[in-house]
């Protein structure tokens, strides 16, 4: 038979469903028990007033979850624990400051289904060092990672939040 | 000789589409008005979960009692309910309501809530919310965070908050950033109080505002889900008819090209 066949080839898609997991890193009690070497300080609560609430929102685009963040501050250093929406759950950030500039940067608590190479260090070391410039910005770059550019505008959000309530916990 | 077989060959393919084509034709047909209100169905709802963000499908709810009722969409019947000054913390299933406005719990069951001079504070089993009098989350208190375990009460006397939980009761500081251990002592722990029909009314017009969003209605129509497992065959079938319309149509298509190309010769 010299007549030509037709094939037309269907290409079916697998869907891929990815499961959701909370996974939890490290507790926020540990990791400040952690930052100073198991004797962590008094925890203190500092009330995003109508004086620091604007900067948090330029920081944010958004205003923060809660009206207070916890913290720890013993000399000249502080810990905290935030919280920011990566895609569409909040995640769980620990971050150190010691002398205006971030010491330690680590991810405790991943609710995404997606994007948590952002705990790894390869991606947590650019944060060190690392302190604010003019218009609470972070004064280098931080290289992305593609597929988690969400959390990763959500770390330095933190990161910029952090160091953004140390100056003012040290203006006091 | 040699060349009469193609011919021959070709003749008798030719007698045989002829025959075939009006009943390939009827059939194209026939499944092109089949199947066209599932092509509309699956196209808009395509097109709308496309743009799901930019139309907020996933923000809006259906409040249409009818889609509510077919989805089965009812309201739990455990109902807990605390009063306080400026009205009721309420929990219905695992959602928990300041008056109308939903509060971000993790779903714990609701032990009771109190007000301090500054804070409404609401407990569950696995943690502890500090609202403003408008309902601002103020501090979301839980384990990972210092909070004592499984606490089964609440209570307040003179200001200060008190916890009973399964490791023994403690007290909060001023700023609830720390609990203290202390001993057993006699308490106003706070108990659920009675739902009336009205609240109960309230809250399950609530409950169910919330409980279909249009993006679900839409994920589900284009599946057919929304006709259960006999709806996902009848999307199937209609697939398969596609696509036999599809094969139907690409050959009539040919044998329409040849018939033109052999006039032409």
């Amino acid at each position: 038979m010299k007549s030509k066949i037709l094939l037309i080839l269907f290409i079916l898609g697998l869907g891929v469903s990815i499961g959701e997991a909370a996974h939890v890193y490290q507790t926020p009690k540990a990791f400040v028990a952690d930052a100073f070497n198991g004797k962590p300080p008094k925890a203190k609560a500092l009330w995003l007033t109508r004086k620091i609430a604007p900067t948090i929102q330029q920081i944010l685009h958004h205003a923060y979850i809660k009206k207070r963040v916890r913290y720890w501050p013993k000399d000249h250093r502080s810990v905290w624990v935030l919280q920011e929406t990566g895609k569409e759950k909040l995640i769980t950030v620990g971050i150190v400051v010691d002398q205006a500039k971030i010491q330690q940067i680590k991810v405790l608590e991943f609710r995404e289904s997606r994007g948590d190479e952002i705990r790894h260090a390869f991606f947590t070391d650019q944060f060190i060092g690392a302190k604010l410039e003019k218009k609470s910005r972070l004064d280098r770059h931080i290289d992305g990672i593609s597929g988690a550019t969400l959390s990763v505008s959500a770390m330095k959000k933190l990161a910029r939040m952090a160091l953004y309530l140390d100056s003012v916990i040290h203006e006091k | 000789m040699k060349n009469d077989r193609p011919e021959m060959l070709l003749k008798r393919e030719i007698k045989l589409g002829k025959s075939l084509k009006p009943v390939v034709l009827r059939w194209h047909r026939n499944i092109g008005m089949v199947t066209a209100v599932f092509v509309l169905i699956l196209a808009i709802s395509g097109i709308s979960l496309n743009h799901t963000e930019s139309l907020s499908l996933d923000e809006n709810f259906v409040d249409a009692p009818w889609l509510l009722d077919f989805y089965g969409i009812a309201a739990p019947d455990d109902i807990r309910a605390f009063p306080i000054p400026s009205g009721w913390i309420t929990q219905i299933g695992q959602r928990t309501f300041l008056n109308d406005q939903e509060l971000q719990s993790e779903g714990s069951m609701l032990l009771g809530a109190v007000i301090t001079s500054e804070l409404i504070i609401v407990a569950y089993e696995q943690e502890v919310l500090l609202l403003t009098v408008q309902g601002e989350l103020v501090d979301k208190l839980t384990a990972l965070a210092g909070l004592p375990k499984q606490i089964t009460a609440i209570a307040v006397e003179n200001d200060q908050v008190w916890i009973n939980t399964s490791e023994g009761v403690f007290s909060s500081d001023e700023a609830f950033l720390e609990w203290s251990k202390e001993d057993e002592k006699t308490l106003p722990w706070v108990s659920a109080a009675e739902v009336s029909t009205e609240l109960k009314q309230t809250l399950t017009a609530l409950y169910r505002g919330k409980g279909l969003s249009y993006e679900r209605v839409m994920l589900d129509l284009h599946s057919g889900r929304i006709l259960g497992q006999w709806g996902v065959w009848l999307m199937d079938t209609a697939a398969m008819l596609l696509i036999v319309m599809s094969l139907s149509g690409i050959w009539l298509w040919l044998r329409s090209n040849r018939k033109k190309s052999a006039r032409a010769k």
